[in-house]
């Protein structure tokens, strides 16, 4: 009785909102379809099949989400959902969610040649994609997001931006989200660099965290989505600096010696 | 162990609380569409990019390369914010002789007074309703090229970026 009231409840919602449209990104060989689609569903289907306890969730999501299909031949490594709505009175909100992965191990974002993923506003999922999401933190997440959605009268979906393995850079980019990225990639180099020289100068792993702290400090103080993304990857190098001194150095040698990707339109 | 009675009564009480709470979720949706001021519409279908947009009354989209349609409402916070935005895309979207015309688009709620008020400094069009258009919320900001297609929309306030990628587009067309 009580899974029959949710999902009427969901239902209610659903049916509450006010007009859902899709604003396309036209790349040969990239394809983004609402996740409510038709021609999608079998798709959607094999993904909500692998889940467990957390199918219901990601269901209520569907109005707001993509399959974002990658039929290039290069995989896609970074993708932004960006959902921007209006309400009665005119106000205006949006909900950002990006997704990517650099790195060589897959973390289950990435988006391989040939394959497709399910794009939520809190998750993306392959047909493999292993996510260990906590059923109660997620569920209140997926409610109030599809609650505060179901009062709008108007919401676009878009996929606002789409990174390729190559560096090759897709999309309008409209929540300015490229520079995250931009500042993701460059500031790993920078506070890599900056631990190197500073441990070739005889700097001890005290003064090194130091310089670090500064580093992350006159970053968070410019206040932009770049010099955030910098400030988060100096803070990684400066909390293994803290735990584990040891190895910063070789950290930093191994980040310094992989080829940089550079971003590219 | 119930009794079959007491099984039933507790089935009727649930049925009857979910009815009940999904009034009550009903409630500000049906108030939203009553409101006086800005009706939603109900909008059946969305938006969609490269389909042809309905004729506006007094308006040729084939007099211009491209027509920026901003649908707006008097009582719309965002519209209000971002009237200067508004203005100073009549500029932006010039190209030579052949520039984009960007009109200011509202229904028959808002009276020619509260629409003169905005101080928008933009022609103006109202229309009897935004459903005919596909528009269910303000502001809604439709980009059509001179055939009358659909070539790119945005809902709320526009961003920094997306009012340049509005522009570039514009002047693409």
């Amino acid at each position: 009785m009580l899974k029959k009231a949710v999902l009427f409840l969901q239902f209610s919602l659903w049916a509450m909102a006010g007009t859902v449209s899709l604003r396309p990104l036209e790349f040969p060989g990239v394809q983004v379809s609402r996740a409510t689609a038709p021609s999608v569903q079998p798709f959607i289907t094999s993904v909500l099949g692998g889940m467990g306890s957390e199918r219901e969730l990601v269901r209520s999501l569907l109005p707001y989400s993509v399959v974002l299909e990658n039929s290039t031949s290069h995989a896609i490594t970074a993708y932004t959902l960006l959902l921007t709505f209006v309400d009665a009175n005119g106000k205006s909100g949006r909900d950002i969610r990006q997704y990517f992965n650099f790195e060589s191990e897959s973390n289950g974002m990435e988006i391989p040649a040939g394959t497709q993923h399910l794009v939520t506003p809190l998750w993306a999922f392959g047909l493999h994609t292993i996510l260990h999401l906590r059923v109660g933190p997620s569920q209140r997440e997926a409610e109030v997001l599809t609650t505060r959605l179901s009062f709008q009268t108007a919401v676009a979906i878009s996929v606002d931006l789409v990174v390729f393995d190559n560096g090759q850079v897709i999309g309008a980019d409209d929540a300015n989200t490229l520079s995250y990225l931009k500042g993701y990639l460059n500031g790993e180099h920078e506070a890599a660099s900056l631990v190197v020289d500073a441990i070739n100068k005889g700097d001890s792993p005290e003064q090194v965290a130091t310089r670090l702290q500064r580093l992350v400090d006159a970053l968070r103080q410019q206040n932009t989505y770049e010099a955030y993304a910098r400030a988060s990857q100096a803070s990684r190098f400066l909390r293994f600096a803290k735990n584990s001194p040891e190895g910063l150095y070789d950290k930093a040698q191994r980040v310094l010696g992989r080829i940089p990707v550079t971003l590219y339109r | 162990m119930l009794s079959p009675n007491i099984k039933r009564a507790v089935d009727i009480v649930a049925n009857v609380a979910v009815l009940v709470i999904c009034a009550a979720l009903l409630l500000p949706f049906l108030g939203r569409h009553l409101r006086p001021v800005f009706r939603n519409d109900g909008a059946a279908t969305s938006l969609l990019v490269g389909a042809i947009f309905p004729q506006l009354p007094t308006l040729s989209y084939s007099a211009h390369h491209a027509t920026v349609l901003l649908f707006l409402n008097t009582h719309c916070v965002s519209c209000r914010e971002s009237r200067s935005d508004y203005f100073d895309l009549q500029t932006s979207v010039k190209v030579g002789n052949n520039s984009a015309a960007v009109y200011a688009v509202f229904s028959a709620a808002d009276s020619q007074q509260a629409i003169g008020e905005m101080q928008l400094r933009l022609p103006t069009i109202r229309v009897e309703r935004f459903d005919k258009y596909h528009v269910s919320g303000t502001p809604t900001i439709v980009l059509i090229n001179h055939k009358g297609i659909v070539k790119d929309f945005w809902i709320g306030t526009l961003t920094a970026n997306a009012q340049t990628n509005l522009v570039r587009l514009a002047k693409e067309i």
